[in-house]
């Protein structure tokens, strides 16, 4: 009787433990749906609070500026100035407004790079002035910059007279605990990013990127505000921009600072990005532009690609903020001149100035729905770590029920009375042999994609969208090997599995149904082992969790974007009966796979796919932005491993 | 009977006759009201104050705005240097934000400059901590600490103790690094009573929950005050634009308005600073805590603790003035005078100051003038006969 209450408590055991197991996957596509619905309610109303200035230190806008009427005018003849050296030559350009700059007062150098990519060189020439602060120790600086080509793609005149204009005003002051830093970058990005890292005395990479080492320097850079002032005319808004690199993001006080700014001593109005929405009170209209906002925002953020120049800043842990200048002729809002911005701009870095340490009391992570309303991220990462646990439970339910059940699921599932019964405890054996010989796999192609993209070779013709052929050849070959030698492999074991079972399968049926005085039990070796695809699927959905939560930690927006694009695939799909099924669902895998979505995002942006690719290299190869990395050696290979998992034979 | 016990009660005779003489010739108050408390008199000697800032950093201004302007007043009011120990992080006024170097104002007019001219901080920047506060009050300083250093009172010392600074409920932040709490102060308090280090003390705060701070002293003759009761913030008065920070703080600004009026010969009291205080000029609600204090506040003179009025012993000549009776010009004056130079004050008004000494000839003078003296004189022979005559009774008995 011993032995049968054991067996019977066991037993009720493994009832419960089934229980749990089946309903798991039930609770995991629950919790994702929990997840999505959390995700799109984080733009409401009733999910963000107000930003407030958190750092004492910066007291935005309490102090009398000195930028006045005779600055104005300066800065309109600056901007003559500007606008007749914009068409010149690199070097030429940057060594007029070397001497502008050195005309004021200011120490005053340029910079030359060159920076080569696998594609193309860049060279350009840097223009940069120190205000040094006469009673300060030299510790410790701000910046103030602007690119020679705004976002607009026209000439930044505006901006770069501001800043000269600012350099003469800030001459006059003795009430400066920091040296101002004024640089004029050339090119796109990679001339403040030259710039930043000659600065920082970043010497990796010396034969790649080549600048020259800055003459004139100061202390360390504390904080920066990048400028974004096309053209010559008035603006009617301003617009901030704030993702940096790979979704960092700039202390929020950044933000706050000239929000409280531009409600005060110089009144603008005040937007995220370059959008103006009109105020409505509409509760839908607004829950729409929020959600529009963050979209923006995470978009952004996801990619990893900077929305300004401040971005670059962000790497080297400086906080900085694009201003930009928004022209929309017959917008509602009052036009503002230069004479604003350069107050703004003055009260800005008086604030800045005000600073004792780096910027910290306010948040680092957060997710702006409107320029004067955030989201922290105690309220927005529960729904991606949901998204991970259940991606967890997919698994260990998968786990669970590929040990436990000697039969297969289906069977289970069909009330099938002819196969075996286990008793408890009797395990049957899992296989990862080919599960992680797929992954392995995978993740070598991956990395080998990787490094074919990023490498030059210097074959004939060789582009990137060619390397990226090849690399889908590769994947595909990969994806035809595995699934057609794991279909060898099942025909195989099969046969063998029937000729040895032909025989004692009665019995094992008698014994198990009337399992009373049996002592006879069912070992591992006489069950089928687990079939390949449950084990691949139990390792990519395991995989998946990994790389999501930890992603989300990292950059929040990638994790987000990542996971809703997998966790119903990646979850749902599995071999089916049917081929066409699993043709079908590997044709999903592979819309969602990298090649699958560049391919979208150039119809989505009506581009050129290599264009898109090309511009994927250029932004990790300048930057450092980690899409290309994570896709190559992440979302890829789990992408092919998924693929393959369809394709594998049922049992 | 032995000659020598006979000269032992003779001695002892002696002795009684001439307690029981002085208690008739000169009453409790001749003697010991000179240093003794009574209902009007706090009977301090000396005066000593303790200025503390506990704030540093460029936007805590006002703060060090504070605590300057009330050494000022002390000093305009008396107190020396070497009695004022001022505890000031002092990083503002050559702060290279500071639009003008080497100044410190507590308000937008920028008339007085706080920092002008002959100030003493004792205890500067990083040296202003709770266990130098601490071991200040005490008097558990180091051999070697300078006497600039030390609170070098005695049982007849009334101290102004003023603090300001970042506090919440039962503490007061130094300098961003640690806090003192209201049992420390308490404890630190009774410390200073047991070693008789105080005569009265006025404690007196401006910080956020100020009065969460006096919360926890229990040593006697202790009056305390603060601006802002549990859960209320202090704030400041107003800020300048050209400095570019708030330069005072409320509670100080309305104190400071009253002290101004102030002058040494004030007969102004501590209840007349008291009942000016006003919610809604102060935007959170100040406190008083006198229980522990056994003079009535109407009594007890604001130069008791912010001036240096001493007892002075007298000579016989005595001058009785009238200007006892008069009540102080300077306090029904409403003009507004809150920022004065203390000496062009003094100088304008030197009539003023000669009826001061009178004014303190008159009220320091030893003994009761009502007693005549002739009495006293009298009652002397007649106890003296009476003494000597059971003298000679008591021996021939023996």
């Amino acid at each position: 009787m011993g032995l049968l209450s054991r067996l019977s408590k066991a037993q009720r055991q493994q009832i419960f433990g089934r229980f749990v197991l089946s309903w798991m996957p039930t609770l995991s596509y629950i919790m994702v749906a929990v997840s999505f619905f959390w995700l799109l309610a984080l733009p409401h109303q009733d999910y963000s609070k107000r930003t407030y200035v958190s750092e004492n230190a910066l007291l935005p806008g309490s102090a009398n500026v000195q930028f006045n009427w005779d600055d104005n005018l300066a800065a309109e003849a600056y901007r003559d100035t500007v606008q007749s050296i914009a068409s010149l030559p690199s070097i030429e350009r940057a060594q007029a407004l070397e001497k502008q700059f050195a005309a004021i007062g200011l120490k005053s150098a340029t910079q030359n790079y060159t920076l080569h990519t696998s594609t193309e060189s860049l060279h350009g020439v840097n223009t940069y002035a120190v205000f040094y602060a006469p009673r300060s120790d030299g510790t410790e600086a701000l910046v103030l910059s602007a690119s020679w080509l705004s976002r607009d793609k026209t000439t930044n005149t505006n901006a770069i007279s501001m800043l000269l204009a600012l350099g003469k005003t800030f001459k006059r002051g003795s009430h400066f605990s920091k040296d101002i830093i004024f640089v004029v970058s050339d090119g796109e990005a990679e001339g403040l990013q030259a710039w930043l890292k000659a600065y920082h005395g970043n010497e990796e990479n010396i034969y790649e990127h080549s600048e020259e080492p800055l003459r004139v320097r100061s202390g360390a850079i504390q904080a920066a505000l990048n400028l974004d002032f096309a053209g010559t005319g008035d603006y009617n808004a301003l617009g901030i921009f704030f993702e940096g690199v790979n979704g960092q993001l700039p202390n929020l006080d950044m933000i706050n600072t000239i929000n409280l700014i531009s409600l005060g001593i110089a009144p603008v109005e005040l937007t995220l990005h370059d959008e103006l929405i009109p105020y409505t009170d509409n509760m839908t209209k607004n829950y729409l532009n929020s959600l529009r906002k963050m979209l923006y925002q995470m978009k952004y953020q996801a990619v990893g690609t900077p929305t300004g120049n401040h971005g670059l800043y962000l790497k080297y842990k400086i906080d900085a903020i694009t201003l930009y200048g928004i022209d929309r002729p017959g917008w509602h809002s009052q036009r503002f001149n230069l004479f604003r911005v350069g107050v703004l701009l003055e009260s800005a870095v008086r604030s800045l100035n005000n600073l004792l340490e780096h910027l910290h009391q306010s948040f680092f992570f957060y997710l702006l729905s409107d320029v004067r309303r955030y989201t922290s991220i105690g309220l927005y990462m529960p729904p991606v770590i949901i998204l991970g646990v259940s991606f967890i439970f997919q698994a260990l339910s998968l786990w669970g029920l590929s040990g436990d059940l000697p039969i297969e699921l289906e069977s289970l599932a069909e009330g099938d009375k002819d196969t075996p019964v286990a008793l408890p405890y009797s395990r049957r054996s899992r296989n990862f042999k080919v599960a992680s010989t797929t992954m392995g796999m995978a993740i070598i192609t991956g990395a080998a994609t990787f490094h074919l993209l990023t490498t030059e070779f210097g074959l004939v013709g060789e582009t990137p969208m060619l390397k990226l052929v090849a690399s889908v050849g590769v994947c595909s070959m990969l994806v035809l090997s595995a699934v057609s030698t794991a279909h060898v492999r099942n025909q195989i074991i099969q046969s063998v599995y029937v000729a040895q079972k032909s025989l004692p399968t009665d019995i094992d049926n008698k014994e198990s149904s009337s399992c009373q005085d049996s002592n006879h039990v069912v070992t591992g070796q006489e069950l089928t082992p687990a079939a390949d695809w449950i084990m691949l699927k139990t390792l990519i959905l395991a995989l998946s969790a990994l790389f999501v939560t930890t992603l989300s930690a990292l950059n929040f927006s990638l994790a987000v974007s990542m996971g809703i694009l997998i966790v119903l695939p990646y979850m749902a799909f599995r071999p089916s009966r049917w081929t066409v099924v699993s043709i079908v669902e590997a044709l999903i895998l592979l819309a969602i796979s990298p090649p699958g979505l560049m391919m979208v995002a150039s119809w989505w942006y009506a581009k050129d796919p290599s264009d898109v690719l090309s511009w994927v290299l250029r932004e990790y190869e300048i930057l450092g932005t980690w899409l290309l990395p994570t896709a190559c050696f992440i979302y890829w290979p789990l992408n092919l491993a998924a693929i393959i998992m369809v394709l594998l034979p049922l049992s | 009977m032995k000659p020598t016990s006979i000269l032992k009660y003779f001695a002892a005779s002696i002795c009684i006759a001439t307690t029981l003489a002085i208690s008739v010739t000169t009453n409790k108050d001749d003697v010991e009201g000179f240093f003794a408390k009574n209902k009007s008199k706090s009977g301090h000697t000396n005066n000593w104050a303790v200025l503390v800032c506990t704030s540093r950093f460029w936007f805590n201004y006002r703060h060090i705005a504070n605590t300057l302007s009330m050494y000022r007043t002390v000093k305009r009011l008396g107190i020396p240097d070497s009695n004022i120990i001022m505890m000031l992080a002092d990083d503002v006024a050559c702060n290279s934000r500071n639009i003008f170097p080497a100044t410190v104002y507590n308000n937008r007019g920028r008339h007085l400059d706080l920092y002008g001219e002959n100030v003493e901080v004792d205890y500067r920047g990083y040296e202003v901590t709770v266990e130098n506060f601490i071991r200040l009050l005490t008097g558990r300083v180091a051999k070697e600490t300078p006497r600039s250093k030390r609170l070098l009172t005695d049982d007849q010392s009334n101290i102004l103790i003023f603090m300001t600074g970042h506090g919440g409920e039962e503490f007061l932040k130094f300098q961003d690094a640690e806090e003192i709490s209201a049992h420390d102060l308490g404890d630190a308090f009774q410390q200073m009573y047991e070693k008789k280090r105080y005569n009265e003390i006025l404690f007196m705060i401006d910080t956020c929950q100020a009065n969460t701070m006096y919360s926890k002293i229990h040593s006697p003759n202790i009056v305390a005050t603060g601006s802002s009761k549990l859960n209320e913030s202090s704030y400041s008065h107003h800020d300048d634009p050209d400095i570019g920070v708030a330069v005072i703080d409320r509670f100080t600004y309305y104190v400071l308005e009253v002290l101004e009026k102030v002058n040494m010969q004030s007969k102004a009291t501590l209840k007349d600073l008291f009942d000016t205080y006003d919610y809604n000029l102060l935007q959170s609600t100040p406190g008083v805590r006198s229980d522990l204090f056994f003079r009535p506040l109407d009594e007890v003179l604001l130069t008791d603790f912010f001036g240096n009025v001493q007892n002075v012993e007298l000579t016989e000549s005595k001058e009785v003035n009238n200007s006892l009776t008069e009540t102080d010009p300077a306090l029904i004056d409403s003009e507004p005078m809150f920022i004065e130079d203390p000496q062009a004050e003094i100088a304008s008004s030197p009539k003023q100051s000669a009826s001061w000494i009178q004014e303190q000839s008159h009220t320091f003078e030893i003994g009761n003038p009502d007693q005549s003296q002739t009495w006293r004189y009298v009652a002397f022979a007649v106890l003296s006969v009476a003494m000597g005559s059971a003298l000679i009774a008591g021996s021939s008995l023996v």
